[in-house]
């Protein structure tokens, strides 16, 4: 998915999508399938890790309480009151993940945003805008689920996190990338030094 | 990356500027053999406090196992998001015609204020996290701007790739010197600046040491705090099984005053507070638990417990929801849940949960009193008369022995024993001690006026 340079550098023409509204369509799917892939992946991979340790940590007093383990068992009924459809979702979100199968997910989910972000290819701004949506969103929901299971936390940690990484792709990241890497050199034969 | 790409039409004056930016899989592989050998710095005091909750060899070996390699999980991302966040922040190396500039925003040094530039093997440093091939760290003599004497400013290998960082050295060397290094360890001087260089060097010797000597004084003090807390904390569960409230609360106090910051402490002090009858400083350090992590789930449900033995519902409710919404399959949480529904009346709603936990073998003896006495609610007599008729137990085990008498009350109320009702009513009273379910089946019973009478 290679796109064409749209930095303030030399040959700078701007993303092919530009031009091609579906290019965009595509982009936008890749992007957020980058996105969640990693962050799903990551997110079981530390689950499981994080229950087995925590297993071995309590080594003979806890059972061993792996992610899914809840399936659909028990679901949580609190007075039947209507918490709206992001209630649901950290319910499901807790239930697929108990004991401390919880905050290695935790750790997987914010890892994988974090990481995601090296994908991003910058020359492409409707990349960078729903990587950033998208990661923001999944760290900063993540990061205020640490404090509180309460769904206006966790819309209000899915908003800022998105607001954040948004503004950060969107107007500082090229500013990083502007000037070029460093030319290697092989240091017996020089090669490169010539160009000075 | 970008390749070597020789050009010779471009001149010096107008060679630049490039970037080099800290290599992700540098940082990487710092992190990772990082994590190896603080996870086992870490392990050393934890060996250690581990031990008086170990009851064998096999136990206290997986227990270590598991805590070094949850150290090192933890070690390894998170360092690797603090570098990353640090190579984001202050950027990369720059390099132009004029200077090098260490960090974005630095001030930059001209090619022609360098006067000196070596390269120093780390080999301990490399040995100890586990770095290949050896860290190496270039340093740049800089002529003070006063013209007296040089300073030197140090730029690290282990954040960058081998190439990327003979590469720098190779353009660092040529640009302020003119010199081409043939090797990655050189010394490279102007000779005037000779005489200068030696104060420079004894400088970097004195301040690597000093900050090897604050890294392990640091180390150690850490280790010792962690040692100090897990150890008294075990201590005091040890103590805290053996029911000994008292001296567990002195251990756990002590685990407090060490790190203030441990919430499991906190909890486990509130809880010996309660069992001892000291009600108002048990809420106040479950509180101080919930404030140092405002999600521990064992502090909610202690502190929830302790309200609705109190009759404060409406206090508990929310946090009884929260660590059901935390924790949704632990067990203290949904006994708990059933409490509040039997208080607020919604017996029907309570019976499916407690028959969830009160499963024969499932250990919840609690469960099985509460299931009794929403059945006498429910008018299924028989139904409570089976689970405690068949549970002996229940009235032996310290714990549930008040909740069972208690429901043998109500049990024996509905079926008009009430001389038998009275009787075990009156054990109840004489029970030492202050419990939850004391305190609130008794105010469930003060619904009764012929029993109250």
């Amino acid at each position: 998915m290679s796109c064409e340079n749209d930095l303030p550098l030399a040959n700078n023409t701007g993303c092919s999508c530009r031009q091609k509204p579906i290019l965009q369509v595509v982009h936008v799917l890749w992007a957020l399938s980058k996105v969640f892939v990693l962050c799903f992946a990551l997110s079981i991979f530390f689950a499981y890790a994080w229950s087995f340790v925590d297993w071995l940590r309590n080594y003979g007093t806890a059972p061993l309480l792996l992610p899914f383990m809840a399936g659909t068992e028990w679901k949580p009924v609190l007075d039947g009151k209507a918490y709206g459809e992001f209630d649901k979702l950290v319910d499901l979100y807790n239930c697929s993940f108990p004991g401390f199968g919880r905050f290695g997910s935790g750790i997987g989910l914010i890892a994988g945003a974090f990481w995601s972000f090296s994908f991003i290819d910058s020359r492409c701004w409707i990349q960078r805008l729903t990587f950033g949506i998208s990661a923001g969103a999944i760290a900063g929901s993540r990061l205020f689920l640490m404090f509180s299971s309460d769904w206006h936390m966790f819309l209000f940690g899915l908003s800022l996190g998105a607001l954040l990484a948004v503004t950060y792709v969107m107007f500082f990241w090229n500013r990083f990338f502007v000037v070029p890497d460093l030319p290697l050199v092989n240091l017996e034969s020089g090669e490169a030094f010539e160009s000075c | 990356m970008n390749k070597a790409t020789p050009t010779s039409n471009v001149s010096k004056e107008t060679w630049g500027p490039y970037e080099l930016r800290p290599n992700p899989a540098a940082i990487f592989r710092l992190a990772i053999g990082t994590s190896c050998a603080i996870a086992t710095a870490l392990c050393v005091p934890d060996a250690f406090a581990i031990l008086p909750s170990s009851p064998d060899f096999l136990s206290w070996s997986l227990r270590l196992i598991g805590l070094w390699l949850s150290a090192a999980m933890l070690w390894s991302v998170s360092f690797l998001a603090i570098l990353h966040l640090l190579r984001i922040a202050f950027g990369g190396i720059r390099l132009d015609a004029e200077g090098i500039k260490l960090w974005r925003f630095a001030k930059k040094i001209p090619w022609t204020a360098i006067v000196a530039v070596s390269t120093v093997e780390r080999r301990f440093f490399s040995r100890l996290f586990f770095i290949r091939p050896a860290a190496m760290q270039m340093i740049l003599h800089v002529r003070r701007d006063d013209g007296k004497g040089v300073a030197s400013k140090q730029i690290p290998s282990f954040q960058f790739l081998s190439e990327e960082f003979t590469s720098l050295l190779f353009y660092v060397s040529k640009l302020s010197l003119g010199i081409k290094p043939q090797s990655a360890s050189v010394c490279i001087f102007q000779s005037d600046y000779r005489h200068l260089l030696k104060k420079p060097f004894e400088e970097s010797r004195l301040k690597q040491v000093a900050i090897m000597c604050l890294i392990s004084f640091s180390l150690v003090f850490v280790l010792a705090k962690r040692a100090a807390v897990n150890y008294t904390f075990n201590m005091g569960n040890k103590e805290f099984n053996q029911v000994n409230y008292g001296k567990a609360s002195e251990f756990y106090e002590m685990a407090t005053a060490v790190d203030p910051a441990f919430a499991p402490a906190w909890d486990r002090l509130a809880r010996c507070e309660y069992r001892l009858g000291n009600k108002n400083d048990a809420v106040k350090h479950w509180h101080q638990a919930l404030l140092m992590k405002p999600d521990y789930v064992e502090s909610k449900l202690g502190l929830s417990a302790f309200y609705l033995a109190n009759g404060e519902i409406d206090k508990a409710e929310p946090l009884i929801k929260q660590a059901i919404r935390l924790a949704p399959k632990d067990e203290a949480a949904r006994l708990n849940l059933a409490q509040l529904k039997m208080l607020r009346g919604k017996i029907g709603e309570a019976v499916p949960l407690l028959e969830g936990l009160a499963k024969p073998g499932s250990g919840r003896e609690q469960a099985q009193c509460l299931l009794a006495q929403c059945y006498v609610k429910l008018g299924n007599l028989d139904g409570a008369n089976k689970i405690l008729e068949k549970n002996p137990s229940l009235l032996t085990n310290s714990y549930t022995k008040r909740l069972c008498l208690i429901s043998m009350a109500q049990l024996a109320w509905a079926q008009g024993r009430k001389s038998d009702a009275t009787k075990f009513l009156v054990q109840i009273r004489r029970l030492p001690g202050v419990c939850p379910e004391k305190e609130l089946t008794v105010r469930a019973l003060r619904g009764d006026n012929e029993l109250r009478k």
